[in-house]
């Protein structure tokens, strides 16, 4: 399990930093701005090359949290909606303390209060995805099931 | 007891699989080998019921076998046994048979299950035919789908 969390990690770090940066320039693009970062970002680290290093690090990080979440779903004793509201729970905390250091999100409580709900319900949404497929598996189990027994009585 | 020599041949022409038994003549010995091979569920395995006294107990009876801190706890149509194997060691000589493994401590027998169904908390519950129930993880589902598809299950 270690080494599954392992790499999950590494992976999600990698394409953590990928994401962060491209979401960094496209932003940068469509306001036509020559800088990547806002000007109080800059200030506060120093300089744009120290913004770009802990931007990307802490993307990195973000990107890692959240994909080794995905470990929560191959916990055998926990069911479907426990593993997806941890991963949830998991995604929203690591979202809200980077996004708000990094100025992902502005620092008041309506934006804090809109991502965390934009993430919850696309995670409800995954949720019902899953669940309704699964009910799906099932009542072909239970079909199966009642085939083998009615070919078994003839 | 006679000793018992296998040879196999491989042969492409040959679609199923041939038994040949060759002995000095057909007694006791060869007439329960010739069952063994030929129904697969006369094989059980040798319980202790609540008296402590032994018990062989065919697998067609077992609901299911779980762990019990050092031990297995057999259930089967006519009691509760116990069994003292590890849980690895009856997943192998189950795992011919219709039993499958729905969790780290369980094994039960899919000729014994009632339903399924889903819970809202996205656990799998598994009902047998004795009224009992029990839980298995979702990913057990591609696995039991595999099984119940199998042509040699033979509910």
């Amino acid at each position: 399990m270690m080494k599954k969390i392992i790499r999950y990690a590494l992976i999600g770090f990698l394409l953590g930093m990928a994401i962060g940066n491209f979401i960094a320039f496209f932003f940068a693009l469509m306001s036509g701005s020559a800088q990547l970062f806002s000007a109080s970002m800059i200030s506060r680290f120093g300089s744009e090359t120290v913004a770009f290093i802990i931007h990307t690090i802490l993307s990195g990080i973000h990107g890692a949290l959240s994909f080794s979440g995905v470990i929560f779903y191959e916990i055998e004793e926990w069911g479907l909606a426990k593993a997806t509201f941890m991963h949830c729970l998991l995604i929203n905390a690591s979202f809200l303390i980077n996004g708000l250091y990094l100025e992902w999100i502005p620092s008041d409580l309506s934006s804090i209060l809109v991502s965390t709900s934009i993430i919850t319900v696309m995670f409800f949404i995954i949720w019902i995805i899953m669940h309704t497929r699964c009910k799906r598996e099932v009542r072909d189990l239970n079909q199966l099931l009642q085939k083998e027994k009615d070919e078994g009585k003839e | 007891m006679k000793k018992i020599d296998i040879e196999f041949k491989e042969d492409s022409r040959q679609q199923d699989i041939k038994v040949i038994i060759t002995a000095e003549k057909m007694d006791d010995e060869v007439r329960e080998l010739i069952k063994r091979i030929s129904d697969p569920f006369s094989s059980g395995f040798s319980v202790y019921d609540e008296k402590g006294a032994v018990v062989v107990l065919p697998c067609d009876k077992i609901i299911s076998i779980s762990s019990d801190k050092r031990k297995l706890k057999v259930i089967a149509d006519n009691g509760v046994f116990e069994l003292r194997s590890s849980l690895q060691d009856v997943e192998k000589q189950l795992s011919s048979l219709s039993f499958i493994k729905i969790s780290r401590y369980e094994i039960i027998n899919l000729h014994k299950v009632a339903k399924f169904d889903f819970s809202i908390s996205g656990s799998l519950r598994i009902e047998m035919n004795n009224g009992m129930q029990t839980w298995a993880s979702r990913r057990n589902i591609g696995e039991i789908k595999r099984r119940l598809m199998r042509k040699d299950l033979d509910l």
